[in-house]
């Protein structure tokens, strides 16, 4: 607590120098989310919605989505998008609970890594200015570089670790129930004699004798465990949470194709993202995102959204400190946006800073702390250093106030 | 289903045909994604409880012939989605084998078993 009153002391002296600017209030519709990665960069740079993009599980379904998308193989979709996991798609499942709980590069890049692909074919009259192409054509990808580590790590091994104890129970089972049951030693025996005889139906003598035994014994294996039952009650309580270092890397390219022919395209647009953070399991928690563009749809950076976007680079970056931690009474969130356009003066880099901190004094009573520096300049608050202290004071009985 | 409703089971019979070569025979078990599972497999008697899913070299053709590959494997369900499988795959054989079993569950924390009996001819 003593901490807490510590920190909160440290942004009332950084409200200090907001003393003799003018009130006012940042405008609160642009956040650092708008940075964040697209969840598919190709499909999200052809304007495709994200519900029709087609995510394959399975090759089978890749070939059949496909199939239906070119009329049988034999035309161009008009409008199309796919994205999947080479991984998943290809070989086999990495997803298992035990490589989800690596944070390895290798592991994390197989399980994260998704490639995504788009075609899109305008009627006349719907291209623009800047892509006039009728044909466009995108690729992307994304995946994760670290995902922090599981919260319930520990939990995850005493799962493993009652798991292997009931299977042991449980194989001792079936061995002494296989050995002790007359009918399946004759059936195996039968089978392996049929076999040497050469009997064409050996085979689906043994399934029905073996089938019959897997029906009955095994539920009664597992009725007189007594280990499953703890395991449930260990098991329904494990979260996926993951808190420590995350990181990831998203990148797209659209292309024109101008003639509707291979060999004449030119780069539409453009896009990469870069995200990092650091959430902590005491309620800290930071994030930092930075984003390049090639020719936006719109230029972050450009309020009155009047300048072309034709062959503009531009690169936004942004942080997000926060803290708040369930036992807590102090809470903040602080969040820095910076804007630019990298090869054209006319619109000048911009940044925003804001600071939101709140304290709760008890019966009901919150002190709350705003600072914030906009995009133009102006620092923005709600008094001198005293009234930039609200004091919110509710009704009734003790409750945490929101 | 047993009466507490959080077990159940899931048997494969099968079998599947070798030769008389001496070309390896492989088996692979993907498990569903999300879950925790522990596989015990008979002709690997030294390897005991091997975590997720797994590619094991099992013998030659001419090795496996007239054997019985049995597959215990007992899946807790943790992804949240109740859904658990397991995909049997061998390969070296005459053809290969693939065979997956699916068995949904009331929620997390369920186990299935899965049993596999699969004889070689």
């Amino acid at each position: 607590m003593k901490k807490s009153v510590r920190i909160a002391a440290v942004f009332l002296l950084i409200g200090s120098a907001a003393l003799g600017q003018s009130p006012g209030s940042t405008d609160t519709t642009i956040t650092l989310d708008l940075l964040r990665a697209p969840s598919s960069p190709a499909v999200n740079l052809l304007g495709i919605a994200p519900s029709d993009i087609e995510k394959p599980s399975d090759l089978s379904a890749f070939r059949l989505s496909l199939n239906q998308a070119t009329n049988n193989f034999t035309q161009l979709p008009k409008s199309y998008a796919v994205e999947f996991n080479p991984w998943l798609l290809f070989s086999d499942s990495n997803r298992t609970i035990d490589r989800l709980r690596k944070n390895d590069f290798v592991n994390n890049f197989k399980q994260s890594f998704t490639l995504s692909a788009g075609i899109r074919n305008l009627d006349a009259g719907e291209e623009d200015s800047l892509s006039p192409a009728k044909t466009k054509v995108a690729f992307g990808f994304k995946f994760s570089i670290a995902r922090g580590t599981l919260v319930d790590d520990k939990l995850l091994d005493t799962i493993i670790g009652m798991q292997k104890l009931a299977l042991k129970e449980i194989q001792v089972g079936i061995d002494s129930l296989i050995s002790s049951d007359p009918a399946y030693k004759s059936a195996v025996a039968k089978f392996h004699s049929f076999h040497d005889a050469g009997l064409n139906d050996s085979a689906e003598f043994y399934q029905k004798a073996a089938a019959s035994r897997h029906e009955v014994l095994n539920l009664q294996i597992l009725d007189l465990n007594q280990t499953l039952p703890l395991l449930k009650s260990k098991a329904a309580g494990f979260q996926m949470r993951r808190t420590g270092f995350k990181a990831d890397v998203a990148g797209g390219l659209a292309l024109d194709f101008l003639e509707e022919r291979f060999s004449d395209s030119r780069v539409a647009k453009a896009g990469a993202w870069a995200t990092a953070g650091y959430e902590g399991r005491t309620g800290w928690a930071f994030l930092a995102l930075g984003r390049y563009l090639f020719q936006p749809d719109k230029i972050f950076a450009d309020k009155s959204g009047t300048v072309s976007s034709a062959n503009i680079h531009t690169l936004d970056g942004g942080a997000r400190l926060i803290y708040s931690a369930p036992q807590s009474r102090f809470s903040l969130s602080s969040e820095l946006i910076y804007r630019s356009v990298l090869n054209k003066s006319a619109v000048p880099s911009s940044w925003r800073f804001t600071v939101n901190a709140d304290y709760d004094i008890g019966q009901n009573r919150k002190l709350t702390f705003a600072f914030g520096r906009d995009f133009d300049g102006t620092v923005s608050r709600t008094g001198n250093l005293i009234a930039a202290l609200n004091l919110l004071v509710g009704f009734g009985n003790s409750k945490k106030l929101q | 289903m047993p009466d507490n409703q959080s077990t159940s089971t899931v048997a494969v019979v099968d079998v599947y045909s070798v030769n008389d070569t001496d070309d390896k025979v492989t088996l692979t078990l993907n498990m569903s994604d999300g879950d925790s599972s522990v596989t015990n497999i008979n002709l690997l008697p030294g390897e005991p409880g091997i975590v997720g899913s797994l590619t094991r070299l099992l013998g030659t053709n001419k090795g496996l012939k007239g054997q019985t590959l049995t597959v215990t494997t007992l899946v807790i369900e943790l992804s949240g989605n109740d859904d658990t499988s397991m995909t049997i795959v061998i390969n070296g054989g005459k053809e290969k084998y693939s065979h997956k079993s699916e068995k949904s569950v009331i929620g997390q924390g369920d186990s299935v078993l899965y049993t596999a009996d699969i004889a070689f001819i």
